[in-house]
Order: structure tokens, then C-alpha cells, then sequence
């Protein structure tokens, strides 16, 4: 018997659109899934941009995320994924590991096949003359592809020509993974999550970030802002700090307050004027002694 | 296959692309199950390829080939569910030859699919199903399968001549 006909006898389940429309739900709903938003504390005065940009999956991570842009002004991204049993899947036209075309609906895999961890992207970029901090949706092209050797990439062609020299750029990997984020409601973090309060000096929460607890931060020891920027009221800078310098204590005036970084902690105190407070990357201490940088952009005013 | 079906199932109706992928779903099941080598399995994988599907369809470029590129996605997410080391079920005694089969078409259809799915291994049988059944190329294929041609060929010869072998091409 020829294999086609053989084929044609297999007996097909009566269930199977039962199937079939469970898939397309599960695509439907993943369009509808909630995206970041600018989050507006109003109460406490506060404004917190991008939400929360973490990077926490059952894959583990062995390096930060890595953000750097060549000479030709192509912006790459790449994620050093380490894990023995994970594999790293893409979406594309065929299905499967490969190029893709289309940033927004990407997702990685465990092994199971079960999504853990979807992705989207913003860049934003730190103007320094006035001090503040653009947030924009990357555009919709983009290449993704695993180098096989363990490594996933994110290959963004786009145009850079509109940034002036000297401005900062950064890149946000922001999951989803938080929960719902709305207009005017702080972080809902679900039970288990890990919540970090960073107070203003004054008693007021000033920041508060949630952390999922999957690995690699279930086992977060201690953790303190590695990167941060404070500007006064006119946007004008007063700090900048890079990675290494918040371990100590610092000590910036803007006039009518005071903002002290002090053992992983930042503390602002007085009450004239307004400042704001950028912080562009954690750095978490793990259990194991190794640590794990977490980029995003946090952004904090302050002040009456 | 209706080209306007697929015109408003690749605009994200749900509904549309229902029934474009019922006119398919037969036949994806049917080659999930020689992959897969169960019912449960078999329909998780079709679950699978209905939702990628769905979600990469307004990509499709060559709304022609819908059947073909279904296909293909239900044989990577059967091969990666293979790859992932999950769970496969042998053939068992469930009646997977449909009832209005004759007794003797029944039978033949037990060996000539028995022979498929055991003697066969994923890549032999990608090659197989794809030149047989969907008429790809071999450059298509080995495209597809991220294999060089020359493998392509050998795989299709190796998978052939053991067919041949049981009387079955």
C-alpha cells in the first residue's frame, strides 16, 4: 500500500478543532497580553518610566545583558544564554529555530516547549543637556537568531541619525512577566516576587521594584543601584555614576536636598526644589556569590 | 483553499483562519501521528501549529502555499518536541485506522504504517514525506531541514530502498 493511502486510513479524533482553536486563543491572547506603561505614583508625587525591566526566566544567564552599538550604527543586543536544559526557540515563518522578521511576537522556550519568558523592546535614550529621558518602541524589524553556540542575539537595524553625539543610548529588555501594570498603580507583584523599596529619605516610598521569583533571582542576597544619574530642577545634571561607585557612600546636593548613596541604599533628604533620579541598572548579589546585573530604566522625581 | 479566507485569516480573523485550518487538519494530524506515534502527542503538536500559524500568518507571502508552510511548521514542532525528549508513545492496539476501512486495506495500512514510523528515523521520514506527499525539492527540502543536499538525497535513497524493500513503493 502506498504511503499516502496508508496515510489517509489513520484515523483522525473528533476533538482535534477542540485543538486547534485552543492554539489560536493562545496566539489571540498573547497579542492581548498587557504591555508596560508609564506608571504614574500621582500620591506620592512620583513617576516611574518603562515599569519595570527585568530580565528573570527559568534560563539562567550567565553574563547582564550585553547593549553596544558599532561603528556603523547598528544596535546589538546580545544575551548569553547558559543552560543545560533549555533550548532557546524562535518564532519565524517555518516554525522554528531561526531568522525572524518580527520582533514583537517572539518567546523562549524550555525544553518542554513551554514559553517562559516574552520579550519587548524599547529604547530610550538620556539627553544630557536637558536631562530628560525619551522612551521610544524600537522599531518592528529585527533579526534574532541563536549563533550556536549558546548564544541568542537580537540584531536591530535602525536609525540612529536623529540622536545627537554624546547622547546616551540604553537598551531596555523588558519582560512582561510582572503582571498587569496600570495608570497610577504601582508594580503588582505577584505572591513570591521579590519587592525592593527605595525610600526618599522623608518615609515616602520613592521606588519600588518587583523581581519575579524564578532563577536566576529566587535567590537574590542583597541588592543595590549600580548605575545611576541625578539631575536638579532645571535637568541639570549633578552625578553620574558608573558601575562600582555606588558601593561606598555619595553624597550629591541639589541645593534644597540631598541625595546619599550609602551602602547599596539611595536616601534623598530635604524638601526644596525637585530633582529627578535615573537609575539605569541593579546589580543583585545571588546566593551562590556570583552576581547578575538587571538594566532598565527607573526614573524618580522628587521634591514638592 | 479559498484565497480570501486566508486573505482574512492573515488580517487576525480567528474565525477565518478556523476554517483555513480545518481544510488542513486532517492531514496535519495524520503526520503528527507518524512522528509522534500517538494520539495525545499528535494532537498537542497540531494545538502548536495552529497557534504559530496563526500568529506568523500575515507573513505568509505566498498565501498559495498555506498547506505546504502548515506542514512544515508541524514538522518542526513535532521534531522539536522529539528533540526535547518528550514523551513518545509507541503504537499501541488504539484503533488508528479509521473504521470504513476494509479489512485488508486495515491490515496493509497497520504494516505499511508501522514500517514508517519504526523503521524510519525523523530525518528519513522528513525527506520522505516532504518529496512524496508535499513534492518539494530537494533544495527546498534541504532548506527546510537545514541539511546539505547531498544528505537530502541520501536519506530520501536510504528511506527509499528500505521502503522498497517491505513492497511498499
Amino acid at each position: 500500500m502506498r504511503i499516502k493511502d496508508a496515510m489517509g486510513l489513520i484515523k483522525v479524533p473528533d476533538g482535534i478543532m477542540t485543538d486547534i482553536e485552543k492554539g489560536i486563543y493562545r496566539a489571540v491572547k498573547d497579542e492581548r497580553r498587557p504591555q508596560f506603561k508609564v506608571i504614574a505614583a500621582a500620591a506620592a508625587a512620583l513617576v516611574l518610566i518603562g515599569g519595570a525591566a527585568f530580565i528573570f526566566s527559568d534560563i539562567s544567564f550567565n553574563k547582564a545583558p550585553v547593549t553596544y552599538t558599532n561603528d556603523d550604527g547598528y544596535v546589538f543586543l546580545g544575551i548569553d544564554v547558559e543552560n543545560k536544559n533549555a533550548v532557546v526557540g524562535m518564532k519565524n515563518e517555518s516554525g522554528g529555530l531561526g531568522n525572524m522578521t518580527e520582533l514583537s511576537d517572539y518567546r523562549i522556550e524550555d525544553a518542554g516547549g513551554t514559553e517562559v519568558m516574552t520579550f519587548m523592546f524599547q529604547y530610550s535614550w538620556l539627553d544630557e543637556a536637558d536631562g530628560s529621558v525619551h522612551v521610544v518602541d524600537l522599531p518592528t524589524s529585527g533579526t534574532l537568531y541563536a549563533d550556536g553556540g549558546g548564544k541568542t542575539h537580537y540584531e536591530l537595524e535602525t536609525d540612529f541619525e536623529n540622536i545627537a553625539e554624546g547622547i546616551e543610548v540604553q537598551f531596555s529588555l523588558k519582560s512582561n512577566y510582572v503582571g498587569s501594570v496600570e495608570d497610577g498603580t504601582a508594580i503588582d507583584a505577584d505572591d513570591g516576587d521579590i519587592s525592593l523599596s527605595f525610600d526618599d529619605g522623608g518615609g515616602r516610598e520613592a521606588l519600588r521594584i518587583a523581581l519575579s521569583d524564578k532563577k536566576p533571582f529566587s535567590d537574590i542576597v542583597s541588592i543595590r543601584p549600580s548605575c545611576f544619574r541625578v539631575f536638579d530642577e532645571a535637568g541639570k545634571p549633578l552625578g553620574a555614576y558608573a558601575e562600582g561607585d555606588t558601593a561606598g557612600e555619595t553624597t550629591v546636593d541639589g541645593g534644597g536636598w540631598k541625595l546619599v548613596s550609602k551602602e547599596g541604599n539611595i536616601y534623598i533628604d530635604g524638601s526644596g526644589g525637585k530633582g529627578t533620579l535615573y537609575i539605569c541598572a541593579f546589580r543583585a548579589a545571588l546566593g551562590d556569590g556570583s552576581e547578575v546585573e538587571i538594566h532598565g530604566d527607573w526614573l524618580v522625581e522628587f521634591g514638592e | 483553499m479559498k484565497n480570501d479566507t486566508i486573505k482574512r485569516a492573515a488580517e487576525g480573523g480567528g474565525k477565518a483562519f478556523a476554517e483555513l485550518f480545518s481544510e488542513v487538519q486532517s492531514e496535519l494530524y495524520r503526520v503528527a501521528f507518524i512522528y509522534l506515534k500517538n494520539r495525545d502527542d499528535a494532537l498537542d503538536a497540531v494545538q502548536e501549529t495552529a497557534y504559530r500559524c496563526f500568529k506568523n500568518i500575515s507573513k505568509l507571502k505566498n498565501r498559495e502555499y498555506f498547506r505546504t508552510w502548515a506542514v512544515r511548521t508541524l514538522i518542526n514542532c513535532c521534531l522539536n518536541m522529539i528533540r526535547s525528549g518528550k514523551r513518545i508513545v509507541p503504537l499501541d492496539d488504539a484503533p488508528v485506522i479509521s473504521e470504513g476501512a476494509s479489512c485488508e486495506n486495515s491490515a496493509l495500512a497497520s504494516v505499511t504504517l508501522g514500517i514508517l514510523m519504526d523503521k524510519l528515523d525523523e530525518r528519513e521520514k522528513s525527506v520522505l514525506l516532504m518529496k512524496h506527499l508535499y513534492g518539494m525539492s530537494f533544495s527546498e527540502i534541504s532548506k527546510e531541514l537545514k541539511l546539505p543536499l547531498g544528505t537530502v538525497k541520501t536519506l530520501l535513497y536510504r528511506a527509499t530502498d528500505r521502503l522498497k524493500k517491505e513492497n511498499f513503493l
